[in-house]
């Protein structure tokens, strides 16, 4: 019997999964019972991805181990799951909100919300990228790139703290990759051709050599003068140099390690490498109050970001515009998109981090540009929406797009939309840039 | 008697006052004097190494930089219970870093009761973080050397200290002894020895103050000019790289000083490197407390010093391998001073009882004690001011020091024949350091 669903009503189990969709029942915690840890993985994931991705899900007492158990919020008797089951529930219902709706960062932030003391737990997985992941990011909605810069933002923005860190991984500089490969090479030139080369030096003459040149059947007899070595220390001794370079002859005593990349290629020393800490991360109090208070706007405010409009805010002034522009006419505005977008990349996904960077420093150029009536706000997706108070922004679209210069790593897409837009259908704010479809001034 | 007195008073006096008589009786007289001048010039050397060592660490706001792992390979043969306090007093040193405590117990059959000792104390290390007691029997008894060499297999740490079974250390020792290795060119330390049975008797109280002056304030100041004379062997720091590049301990006596003077012959090619000497890492050792048990050891001990300077290494007492400042170090202090000198005092104490009057003797004698006193005073004086960690304990050594010229007198006298017995019967290879099947094998 695979699952146990638990709501305030009722106590059934399923078969299967798919079972519990058709009984159409309004869950709000599962128990599943021990069973295969492949099985135990699926059911999970079908879980968290679903819909019910809030819902408790308690683990068997006796379940085994298994890569996703963490998707789980632990193991537990069928009683204390339902307990769990009922305090989720009423979390959730003291939200003026609900959870439906929430986009994949509101989502993330609740989940963490609705219960104290929950993790997001990195997963160490050698065929992943960057090392780590977060399989509860992903499963609320998120492919392992965006799951990785999803964690960076809200960490930047002080919405979730680490706790004790459990890893250290090291970073290419190029591409962010964390599979570098340490080699040897010769500390002159640079060559991987090095090899140990035991060499003596003859205490009679001063004459150093390989080892190999001073050795005559049994003994170890001196090329240069030919006294016979018996005692180390006494007649020779092995001196310093022990590594010889095969292509610039260079002999030396320690090699110099260098760094390769596995996914990009690019070759660094080893201080060259970004060094991140992995660790699991909780609920920040400030983000939880503002959760609590449903201050949402708030969380999108720090100090990076500070004089943006936050983008709950510029979605309800949207609409007022939206409202205003259908009953007066007189007054028209611009809405503009800026996204962007790195090039010339291998592999081509983007480094969350210097991706960050980018985009911060072009925001701060394109706000140097805006008049004071002029609104700036940033959403998840690191898309700048501007709204601009009047009917034309041809030359500010000019202006940013002579911003990124030919050859630049950084591609802007702008797109401008006149509002109101007699032309196509009224929809609220949200749905507006959800489906962003730019007006007749697209650059 | 008075005739005596006024030789005495004569001799004292014409040493003191005449600088310009020419007779032949006072230049005899002066010679004596000249022997001590010769000792000058190290005196000197080791007072204003003290005096800079002292400036030194007055400047000195170094911030730690690196914490090296450390491997301790304790000797142990039948030292006993004595063996878990050397092994507690380094699983509770105060340090940051990883410490590996390698007991090898020589002898392992014959020698149970150390063994066990040792494995008593595994229960009380494994509880400590970062600290690892490995225990290695060897069942047949295999000396020193053979000990060190089996400790340095086992060894992981990037520091390996060769360590006396019977000698404890202050928590801080391997604190104060690593942080020279924070230079790359520091290839060895040598650790400062104490006496601890010091209240035994007179002569473990004499030894006491010997080890304070020659160990705590000589080897302060030489280590100052990179000339350190010896690595203790109970208590001897290495960087494990280069000890096994060195090929580990070579088998026969006096193991020390032969790794000592192995690795000064890198310092001719590569005149970077040193060895330091660091007087707060601090290790008790037992010395004998009994005169038969001292001139016993003594005679071990000055006895290998022939055997290394005049027989293993006397075709290596050269510049190009020792580097011009310890080649001069060497020839003098240890060739001439340490194996050719207590011939030379003995010879001549002999010659003057039989030519002059018996007053006149004693009158130099006399004047050598003074002076040797008064260095010896100096000596202290730089040492309790400047480099000791325990002023107040070691003021009370204070007392001792008019017996230590005498002391020291008797010493060169005994060194003589040492140094016969060496040179006439290879003593060296009757040592109770390792078994005589092993010292067979060395080819000196």
């Amino acid at each position: 019997m695979p699952l146990t669903a638990l709501s305030a009503r009722a106590e059934r189990q399923f078969a299967t999964w798919a079972d519990f969709l058709a009984s159409g029942m309004e869950a709000t915690g599962f128990h599943l019972p021990s069973t295969d840890p492949s099985t135990q993985d699926a059911l999970l994931w079908q879980i968290r991805t679903s819909v019910f991705w809030p819902a408790w899900v308690a683990l068997d007492e006796g379940a085994p181990g298994s890569r996703l158990a963490q998707l789980a919020d632990g193991r537990q008797t069928l009683s204390d799951a339902r307990e769990g089951a009922e305090r989720v529930a009423r979390a959730r219902a003291a939200l003026p909100y609900g959870t439906d709706g929430l986009d994949l960062e509101e989502r993330v932030l609740h989940f963490l919300y609705l219960r104290d003391g929950a993790r997001l737990q990195p997963l160490c997985d050698r065929h992943s990228r960057l090392l780590y992941r977060y399989p509860l990011v992903e499963a609320l909605g998120a492919n392992e790139d965006q799951a990785a810069q999803l964690v960076q933002s809200l960490q930047r923005r002080r919405c979730l703290e680490a706790d004790a860190p459990i890893d250290r991984t090291r970073h290419c500089r190029q591409c962010g990759g964390a599979h570098p490969h340490y080699f040897d090479v010769c500390p002159h030139c640079r060559s991987i051709q090095i090899e140990r080369a035991m060499a003596l030096h003859c205490f009679t003459c001063g004459h150093v050599a390989p080892q190999a040149d001073f050795q005559q059947e049994s003994a170890l007899v001196c090329p240069q003068c030919h006294a016979r070595l018996r005692h180390i220390g006494v007649d020779y001794d092995r001196p310093l140099v022990q590594y010889a370079c095969a292509d610039c002859h260079h002999v030396f005593i320690e090699t110099s390690v260098l760094t390769r990349c596995l996914d990009c290629d690019a070759v660094a020393a080893p201080d060259a490498l970004d060094v991140r800490v992995v660790a699991p991360l909780r609920l920040a109090a400030r983000a939880r109050a503002m959760l609590r208070q449903n201050l949402q706007d708030d969380l999108d405010s720090d100090p990076l970001t500070s004089g943006y409009v936050p983008i709950g805010q510029f979605r309800r002034m949207l609409d007022w515009v939206l409202a205003a522009g259908r009953s007066a006419r007189s007054q028209t505005f611009t809405l503009v998109r800026v996204a962007t977008e790195l090039v010339d990349q291998r592999p081509p996904v983007l480094d969350g981090e210097h991706r960050q960077r980018i985009v911060d420093e072009l925001a701060g150029r394109i706000r140097e540009l805006l008049d004071d009536a002029d609104l700036c706000a940033r959403d998840a997706h690191e898309h700048l929406w501007l709204l601009l108070p009047r009917g034309d922004a041809t030359a500010l679209v000019r202006e940013i797009q002579q911003l990124v210069r030919e050859g630049s790593p950084v591609r802007v897409h702008v797109s401008a939309r006149r509002l109101p837009d007699e032309r196509r259908p009224a929809m609220p704010a949200a749905q507006l840039m959800a489906q962003w479809q730019p007006g007749e001034k697209e650059g | 008697m008075l005739t005596l007195l006024n030789q005495v008073a004569y001799s004292f006096n014409v040493l003191l006052a005449s600088m310009n008589d020419r007779s032949l009786a006072e230049l005899a007289l002066k010679f004596f004097p000249f022997v001590l001048l010769l000792e000058l010039p190290l005196f000197l050397l080791v007072c204003s190494g003290i005096l800079r060592y002292g400036l030194r660490r007055l400047r000195e706001d170094h911030q730690r930089e690196q914490y090296p792992s450390v491997s301790c390979i304790i000797t142990c043969y039948s030292e006993g219970e004595d063996v878990r306090k050397t092994i507690k007093s380094l699983a509770h040193q105060i340090y940051r870093g990883p410490i590996q405590i390698i007991a090898v117990i020589d002898g392992a059959i014959q020698n149970g009761p150390t063994l066990r000792a040792a494995l008593a104390e595994s229960d009380h290390v494994a509880p400590l973080h970062d600290r690892a007691l490995l225990v290695l029997p060897k069942w047949q008894r295999g000396g020193r050397v053979s000990s060190l060499n089996a400790g340095l297999k086992m060894a992981t740490g990037q520091i390996v200290m060769a360590l006396d079974g019977d000698t404890s250390f202050d928590n801080d020792m391997v604190a104060n002894a690593t942080r020279h290795f924070d230079d790359p060119d520091v290839v060895a330390v040598s650790g400062c020895l104490r006496v601890r049975n010091a209240n035994a008797s007179l002569v473990a109280r004499l030894q006491a103050l010997e080890y304070v002056l020659s160990i705590g304030a000589g080897k302060t100041g030489l280590s100052e000019f990179n000339l350190v004379n010896n690595i203790s062997g109970a208590f001897g720091i290495f960087r494990t790289r280069f000890i096994r590049l060195l090929g580990g301990w070579d088998a026969g006596t006096a193991e020390d000083l032969d790794i000592t003077l192995r690795i000064k012959q890198y310092f001719g090619r590569y005149p970077h490197l040193r060895i330091v000497f660091e007087p707060h890492a601090v290790g008790h050792t037992d010395a004998p407390d009994t005169w038969r048990g001292f001139w016993r050891q003594r005679l071990r001990w000055d006895g290998d010093l022939l055997y290394l300077f005049l027989r293993k290494y006397r075709r290596n007492i050269r510049p190009r391998l020792l580097g011009w400042p310890n080649f001069l170090f060497t020839l003098v202090n240890g060739v001439f001073m340490q194996v050719l000198m207590p011939f030379v005092i003995v010879l001549y104490t002999f010659v003057m009882l039989w030519y002059l009057p018996l007053g006149s003797v004693l009158g130099v004698l006399a004047l050598v004690y003074v002076v040797y006193w008064f260095s010896v005073l100096i000596l202290f004086g730089l040492y309790l001011i400047i480099v000791s960690e325990r002023p107040g304990y070691d003021l009370g050594y204070l007392w001792l020091t008019p017996l230590l010229p005498a002391f020291a007198f008797a010493n060169r006298v005994h060194s003589t024949f040492s140094l016969l017995q060496e040179a006439s019967i290879k003593a060296h290879l009757d040592s109770s350091m390792a078994p005589w099947w092993v010292l067979r094998k060395t080819k000196f």
